[in-house]
Formats: structure tokens, C-alpha cells, sequence
């Protein structure tokens, strides 16, 4: 029961971790390549009106996201750790974690003020590309663990046996 | 050779996740931010703004919908055989010697997971091509992509559990898994 229990936790603390990377990643996009088509025939005023509005619904989304993504990758990150293999997977969790950080910063930053300058665009360009890089890690470090796991494994031999015998 | 199955596995695997955000992300953002952005805006405009933002998203969601399908073929032939083997629960061996004795189950448990993950995920490819096919979106499009997101959130679900359950596997019995990692 208690397997059963910890198999779920696993499972919803990675389905978190992804689910709040798929919000903030699609949203970023949609917020810097599609919104700004979107409100294309507003006026000037209209335009600024909705995008700070847009830009305030997105903050507490992009805030919240932040502290999951904390919980469920130390939970994770908990998780996996004697599985990640030593060398290789514990540069590429460093690599994950210090990018994870400056994107999280970057993001504070970003949404701190009334004001949205071409600055901003820019940076938050440059925050999608880390977030890329954050996934490519991520996905990378999973490859090894398992890797790893399969490696570290020796080899079993399979018993075509009757059971009833000594 | 090993090096790049395993290399074009990973890719696979990284535009797999990369796709699923652009789809969850804009999902979401379509739904959910915009009508709180525009909600001041007379109705005419919130229309144009909703229209304009479909016919970008469009491009996006056609890409990634291609793109999800060829990844994900790929990720399931790199764990295929993992998928449709048969569960095996190790017994105590009866003797001191190393030979560990297995009962096949009938039960293939990770390629059950699978099979969820790959219809529902399929369906909800399926419902976003859905609403931005035409040059009209059809009625009730909120309520659609409301929809829409919830079943993007159970596949998800079921991909990590699936990768859950072919973790456990593997660690159950790594005998089976000693091949390419695959994606």
C-alpha cells in the first residue's frame, strides 16, 4: 500500500513539474509572438490597456508556476538522486537547476512594474530560449538516469525451470 | 550506431515535451488570459483580437500536432518491446545459487499506460486541429478548448505514469531492459 502510495506522489510530482512547464513555456509564446498580432488593429491606448492587463493575469500564473516548480523538483529531484549517475548526471542536474534559477529570476524581473518596454520583449525572448535549454537538460539527465539504471543492473537470468524444483 | 539511435531518441523526446507546451501553454493562455485582457474591449474588437490570435495559433498548433505524432512514433518503437513484454514477478530463488526464478504475467502493465496515453493524446490533437480548421471556429469555443485543456492534463498524467510504471519494471526485472534506452 504504502509502494502504491509513493508510486503516486512520484507521478503526481513529475505531472506537476511538466504541467507548470507547458503553462508558463506556451504561455510565454503565446504572449510574446501571438498576443501582439492578436491586438494588432487596437488602438495604441486599447493595445497598452490589454496588454497589462494580460501581462497581470500572467504574472500570478508565472508566480504561482514558480513555487511548483520548486515543490515538485525538489520532490524530484529527491526522488531520483541516487539514480542519477555520479559524473555526468550530477552536472547535468547543476546545469538544469542553475538554469532554472536565472529563468525564474529573469521572470520576477520581467513582470516587476507597470511599464512594458522593447527591453522586456527582448528578455523574455531570452527566457524562452533558457527554457528551452532548462527542458533539453532535463530531458538529457532522464536519459542518463536510465541509463545508468539499466547499466548498473546485473545481468539476471531468467529460469525456465519448473518452480517445483530444488 | 547506438550513439545515434540514442541521440535521435533524445530529440524525439525533446520536441515531444516542447510540443505538448506550446499546445497546453497556448491552450491555456487562449482561454484563460486573453478574455480576462480583453473583457473591457467592445465586442466587435474582442472578436477580431480572438480571430487574428486563431489564425497565428493555427500555424503553431498544425507544427506541433505534425510533430507530436512523428516524436511520439518514435519514443514508442525506442520502448516497444519494453511495452509489450509481459509483466514478470520475481520469486525468492528456491536454492542458494543465482538463478532467480520469474512467473510471466499476462498483464503488459507499462503498455497499457501506453495505449491510454497515446489515444487520449491523440484525441486531443484531434480536437485542437478541430477548432482551427475552417475559417470560422465552431460554436462554443471556449467551452471546447476548456475541454481540450482538461484531457491535455490526463495525458500528460498518463505519459508520466507510464514512465512510472516502465521505471518499475525495469528496476523489477532489468534483464528485459538491457537494450538502447530509447526515448
Amino acid at each position: 500500500m504504502a509502494g502504491v502510495i509513493l508510486d503516486f506522489l512520484a507521478v503526481f510530482s513529475r505531472w506537476v513539474h511538466v504541467m507548470t512547464a507547458c503553462a508558463v513555456i506556451g504561455g510565454l509564446i503565446f504572449m510574446r509572438f501571438i498576443v501582439p498580432r492578436g491586438l494588432g488593429p487596437l488602438g495604441e491606448g486599447d493595445r497598452r490597456d490589454a496588454m497589462l492587463r494580460m501581462r497581470r493575469a500572467f504574472k500570478i500564473l508565472v508566480h504561482s508556476a514558480i513555487v511548483l516548480f520548486i515543490a515538485s523538483g525538489t520532490y524530484n529531484a529527491y526522488l531520483a538522486w541516487d539514480k542519477y549517475p555520479r559524473g555526468s548526471g550530477h552536472a547535468m542536474f547543476g546545469v538544469h537547476v542553475v538554469l532554472a534559477l536565472m529563468i525564474f529570476a529573469i521572470a520576477i524581473w520581467l513582470f516587476l512594474g507597470e511599464v512594458v518596454t522593447a527591453k522586456h520583449r527582448r528578455w523574455m525572448l531570452i527566457n524562452l530560449l533558457l527554457l528551452g535549454c532548462a527542458v533539453a537538460a532535463a530531458s538529457s539527465l532522464k536519459f542518463l538516469r536510465e541509463r545508468a539504471m539499466i547499466r548498473s543492473a546485473p545481468p539476471a537470468v531468467i529460469a525456465t525451470q519448473n518452480l517445483t524444483t530444488p | 550506431m547506438d550513439t545515434l539511435i540514442n541521440g535521435l531518441y533524445m530529440v524525439a523526446r525533446y520536441l515531444h515535451i516542447v510540443c505538448t507546451t506550446l499546445l497546453v501553454g497556448g491552450t491555456l493562455f487562449y482561454e484563460m488570459v486573453v478574455p480576462i485582457a480583453i473583457e473591457d474591449l467592445k465586442e466587435e474588437h474582442q472578436l477580431s483580437i480572438f480571430a487574428r490570435a486563431r489564425w497565428v495559433f493555427r500555424r503553431i498548433v498544425w507544427v506541433a500536432a505534425i510533430t507530436l505524432i512523428a516524436t511520439g512514433v518514435i519514443s514508442s518503437a525506442g520502448h516497444w518491446a519494453k511495452y509489450t513484454a509481459s509483466q514478470a514477478i520475481r520469486l525468492p530463488a528456491p536454492t542458494t545459487s543465482t538463478t532467480q526464478v520469474s512467473v510471466e504475467s499476462a498483464s503488459p502493465r507499462s503498455g497499457w499506460w501506453w495505449a491510454a496515453h497515446a489515444s487520449t493524446g491523440g484525441l486531443a490533437v484531434l480536437i485542437a486541429l478541430f477548432l482551427t480548421l475552417g475559417k470560422r471556429p465552431p460554436d462554443h469555443p471556449i467551452q471546447w478548448m476548456r475541454l481540450n485543456l482538461v484531457i491535455l492534463l490526463i495525458v500528460i498524467f498518463l505519459a508520466t505514469a507510464t514512465r512510472q510504471v516502465r521505471i518499475n519494471e525495469t528496476d523489477r526485472n532489468p534483464a528485459r531492459h538491457q537494450q538502447p534506452t530509447g526515448g
